[in-house]
């Protein structure tokens, strides 16, 4: 595989962890939030300034960017999931645009606007498959257990929830947390596929063409996040022969595709292991009748 | 018949591919913003980059074969950058790659260059680009241009011997690298050399309203202030000082040049800002006319950027003789007396950048740019 | 001379929070029929500022036919992106974030598409105003910003006027509590919707043409409506009062904080207040002030 294909699928698996992430929070429990970058930068900025500071090796800046990320995320959560849509929307935003200047501004220990070079691009396209895989697997679990039907409960109507016996607020606070998890393991994948990182990689901009990611694919389907991921970020790198036209293409799918299918472009639908079957054994017995003929 | 129809095709295929066989072209690849909030200054370059191009092919090409150009937008994203380096090294086979003007990409591309091979020729303007260590360079990474430290020394270094300031005053995006190293620099070279900085004011990504951070510059009555900002923040906070009644001297870096004094006219006066292109040179101002006629618009500084570095980048593929990435980066380092429009350069071989680039200082005066002349820092 | 710091840094927060207040009332009108953050609101701004260059530049005229184009071509604009990107989502009754996650999608479509067409150039209009600022007593007030002041008082008072003494204006009240009712009632939604989102194009217009004329006009131009979105949550969601009012809370915020703490720290410690307030006063400033109280009653 050409090292190009490997960087661009590299990226895009580091995208497709946060966006599991986001899929719990936003898709299922319908929780707007702006914050998923703040995580990210958390991870990342653990795992670089965990090398460059430090010496220590990856495993470990990735364990103490996801501790980190739970104290802040039980801390954020905390205080922000009593409010409401899009005023938990604005907090969140808030906090991502803060931890985005605490790195700027304690500049003689996070190295401010001028970033942190030198970390060794240690990270494969094995393991961020891998690491994706055992994200999706626990994502997948979630949604068709329990947790997923409160998720679902919760954002259908909070007060209904509330009276069949779910804590919201729990419920709400434990989706948030592990949806920090994925993002702050997404930045601290994110740190050691590039070299180097700075504040501003994790601006609103980012936290948009995640968001966007999310409910292309549809809030209802797991397959129609990670598709939707797969899809958008790979597309801008087919679009290249448009030149300066690329990112107006682009968006113009992005619009074009979601008034057509504004639940998303999966809806409801779920890849599963049996109507794979069913499929190939159709398509068996479809070639098998041609066969005949 | 359709026999002899197959052979016509293939006879026109094989004489249409004739060309093509004996001289296959040389590749260059070009990395550029030219869909984000730099756009303006990434399509200046790349334009400056095809200018340069058509010279060399209306010329006969490089080693008996034309070139070609590869350009890539990458929306300033760091991510998108390091693919499309990827693409060009390992998909579309380029000799060398002509780098994007901004140093957060450059700095994550050399630790890759080193592992790809291809060289990059840039203008980033942050050592770090260039320079693995003080001693050591990034093998494949070059730049034509000065460092931050370079614009920061320069303008202040301008201020206080030449203009006589004993006051200074600095305001800066602290989130923005550039701006904040060329602060960094200006502090450093003016309290190392008996001036005063009376007022540090500090603001941040979006911010349109300068007008809190200049009353406090404005209450320290500063002799001159450091603006070292992109256009659209050194433009707005020129124009806001000026409405406040600030007439004393702006300093500013190379974000002064063109359209500055298009969009705030007479506020622009009394700005001295250091350069990369002296705007007074022959060539420079040749080449402005034929940007101008050729696309109706002015060329950005990095326009003229653009075509020095493909020329220095050409001008080593003619001396390497060869198309080979590495034999290429080997003749970059050996670069010298190679004829550009803003400069004639010569690549030293410890820092991979210009040797002796001396910066230039501008004056605006009545909305004309009046070229000073080339100035040194005062080093003590 | 700066006479006196403090008062000059006060009209520096009031100006600046006239520039948030006049985008906050539009995007918070949209947000108070259909209840969704409408970011393309940016991207009409962006528009009308390079529409209104367009006109006064190609056919020499002055403040007054300029701004009379730029309310019209932004109030047209508004109503466009409304029938193409957010109607049929509507019609589909869509989950209302899909609103919001379009409107995203089209500001971003809208600035790529002016850089792509203009190649990221700045422009200026050419003066439309005797002066810039005027100085009284050693204090500087940017004429630009009064008007924007201006202009968003005046707009304020008309929509009071609109929402509560015409019947169109009871229709788009009647709508903002609920927008499938009224369709039993005979009220035409889409009038309604339409309306609503020109009014709040047509404001759009005149922040395009004054921001425009004070900052440049570029592709970014739209990017302070992340301001307004701020202004409007803080505000009490579709509450165009709270909106304005919390525009010159976070205009002045901003400002003092900026002159006395240092501009490095202004977002964390503005945010840090915007999310202590938003926990002792959940209603935003409209629950503060009493504007609006529960869902059923009508949000000023």
């Amino acid at each position: 595989m050409s090292s190009y294909l490997t960087s661009v699928l590299i990226f895009t698996g580091i995208n497709l962890i946060a966006v599991l992430g986001m899929f719990l929070l936003m898709g299922l429990t319908g929780l707007l939030s702006f914050g998923q970058v703040g995580f990210m930068a958390i991870g990342a900025y653990a795992a670089a300034l965990g090398y460059t500071k430090f010496g220590l090796p990856f495993g470990i800046g990735l364990l103490i960017g996801i501790v980190i990320s739970l104290l802040v995320g039980l801390v954020i959560g905390t205080v922000t999931l009593k409010l409401k849509n899009d005023y938990f929307a604005l907090a969140t935003y808030g906090f991502s645009e803060v931890i985005k200047n605490v790195l700027i501004y304690f500049s003689s220990f996070t190295g401010g606007s001028m970033g942190v070079f030198g970390i060794p691009a240690s990270v494969t396209l094995p393991l961020v498959a891998v690491i994706f895989l055992v994200g999706l697997v626990i994502t997948r679990n979630f949604k068709v257990t329990k947790l997923g039907r409160n998720s679902l409960a919760i954002r259908n109507d909070e007060l209904a929830a509330q009276v069949m016996g779910i804590n919201v607020f729990k419920h709400k606070l434990s989706v948030f947390l592990l949806s920090a998890v994925f993002g702050s393991v997404a930045g601290s994948l994110l740190a050691f596929a590039t070299y180097y990182i700075e504040p501003n990689l994790f601006d609103w901009n980012r936290s948009i063409s995640l968001i966007v990611i999310v409910f292309f694919g549809g809030i209802n389907s797991l397959t129609g996040a990670v598709t939707a991921g797969l899809a958008l970020t790979l597309l801008p790198e087919v679009l290249h022969f448009g030149a300066e036209w690329r990112m107006v293409i682009y968006t113009f799918i992005i619009i074009v595709t979601m008034i057509f299918r504004p639940t998303g472009l999966f809806g409801r639908w779920e890849i599963s292991g049996r109507q794979m079957m069913d499929w190939f054994r159709n398509r068996g017995q479809r070639s098998a009748a041609r066969g005949r003929g | 018949m359709k026999k002899s129809l197959l052979a016509v095709f293939l006879v026109v295929f094989l004489l249409g591919s004739l060309p093509v066989f004996a001289a296959e072209p040389i590749k260059i690849g070009v990395i550029v913003d030219l869909s984000a909030s730099t756009a303006l200054w990434g399509q200046s370059q790349a334009r400056g980059v095809e200018m340069a191009v058509e010279k060399y092919n209306e010329a006969g090409g490089l080693l008996g074969r034309p070139i070609e150009l590869k350009v890539y937008d990458f929306k300033l994203d760091v991510q998108e950058g390091i693919n499309a380096y990827q693409r060009l090294a390992n998909q579309d086979k380029v000799s060398v790659v002509i780098g994007a003007p901004v140093s957060n990409l450059n700095l994550a591309l050399a630790p890759i260059a080193d592992q790809l091979k291809v060289p990059i020729v840039g203008e980033a303007s942050d050592a770090r680009t260039t320079s693995k260590t003080p001693t050591e360079p990034w093998p494949y990474m070059f730049a034509s241009q000065l460092t931050c430290v370079d614009y920061g020394e320069a303008a202040a270094s301008y201020a206080i011997y030449e203009l006589g300031a004993a006051n200074l005053a600095v305001i800066n995006n602290k989130g923005n690298a550039w701006a904040d190293e060329i602060a960094e620099a200006f502090v450093k070279y003016a309290e190392a050399h008996g001036a005063k900085i009376v007022a540090r004011e500090a603001f941040n990504w979006g911010d349109t309203d300068f007008r809190s951070q200049l009353s406090n510059i404005q209450r320290r009555n500063p002799d001159a202030i450091l603006v070292p900002e992109y256009l659209q923040e050194a433009s707005q906070i020129t124009r806001q000082a000026r409405e406040m009644g600030i007439d004393v001297v702006i300093l500013g870096p190379n974000s002064f040049t063109p359209p500055m004094v298009e969009l705030i006219g007479d506020a622009a006066n009394n700005v001295y800002f250091v350069n990369n292109v002296a705007f007074d040179l022959p060539a420079v101002k040749e080449f402005t006319e034929a940007y101008v006629e050729k696309y109706g618009t002015d060329p950005t500084v990095n326009a003229f950027f653009g075509h020095d570095n493909t020329v220095i980048a050409l001008e080593a593929i003619r001396r390497a003789n060869s198309a080979d990435p590495k034999a290429i980066r080997d003749e970059l380092e050996k670069t010298e007396n190679v004829q550009g429009l803003i400069f004639n350069y010569t690549i030293d071989p410890v820092t991979h950048r210009t040797d002796g680039f001396i910066p230039t200082v501008i004056k605006i005066e009545d909305g004309e740019y009046i070229t000073v002349g080339l100035y040194e820092p005062v080093r003590q | 001379m700066v006479k006196c710091l403090l008062l000059q840094q006060i009209i520096n927060g009031l100006s600046l929070g006239s520039v948030y207040a006049l985008i906050a009332v539009g995007f918070a009108l949209v947000f108070s029929i259909l209840k969704f953050s409408n970011f393309s609101h940016g991207s009409v701004i962006m528009l009308s500022a390079y529409l209104g260059l367009w006109f006064s530049n190609n056919f020499n005229v002055g403040l007054l036919p300029t701004l009379l184009v730029c309310i019209l071509g932004g109030g047209t604009l508004a109503v466009i992106i409304e029938k193409i990107g957010f109607k049929p989502i509507r019609d589909k009754e869509g989950p209302l974030i899909y609103l919001f996650v379009v409107s995203i999608a089209i500001s971003m479509f809208l600035q790529y598409l002016m850089t792509a067409l203009l190649g990221g150039r700045f422009f200026i209009y050419k003066p439309l105003l005797k002066t810039s600022a005027w100085r009284v007593a050693g204090l500087t007030i940017p004429v630009v910003n009064l008007a924007m002041l201006g202009a968003s008082v005046i707009a304020l008072a008309i929509l009071l006027y609109v929402l509560y003494r015409t019947t169109i204006g009871i229709a788009i009240r009647a709508a903002s509590t609920d927008l499938f009712t009224p369709n039993l009632l005979g009220i035409n939604i889409d009038l309604v919707v339409s309306v609503t989102f020109f009014i709040s194009g047509a404001l759009a217009g005149i922040s395009g043409l004054f921001l425009g004329m004070s900052l440049n006009v570029y592709p970014q131009l739209g990017g302070l409506v992340m301001k307004a979105f701020i202004a409007t949550v803080i505000g009490g969601l579709g509450s165009l009062g709270g909106a304005v009012i919390a525009s010159f809370m976070l205009g002045l915020l901003e400002t003092m904080i900026t002159a006395y703490i240092g501009g490095a720290v202004t977002p964390m410690v503005s945010f840090a207040v915007m999310i202590l307030f938003l926990l002792f006063k959940p209603e935003g400033v409209a629950g503060l002030l009493g504007l609006s109280s529960g869902t059923t009653t009508q949000k000023l």
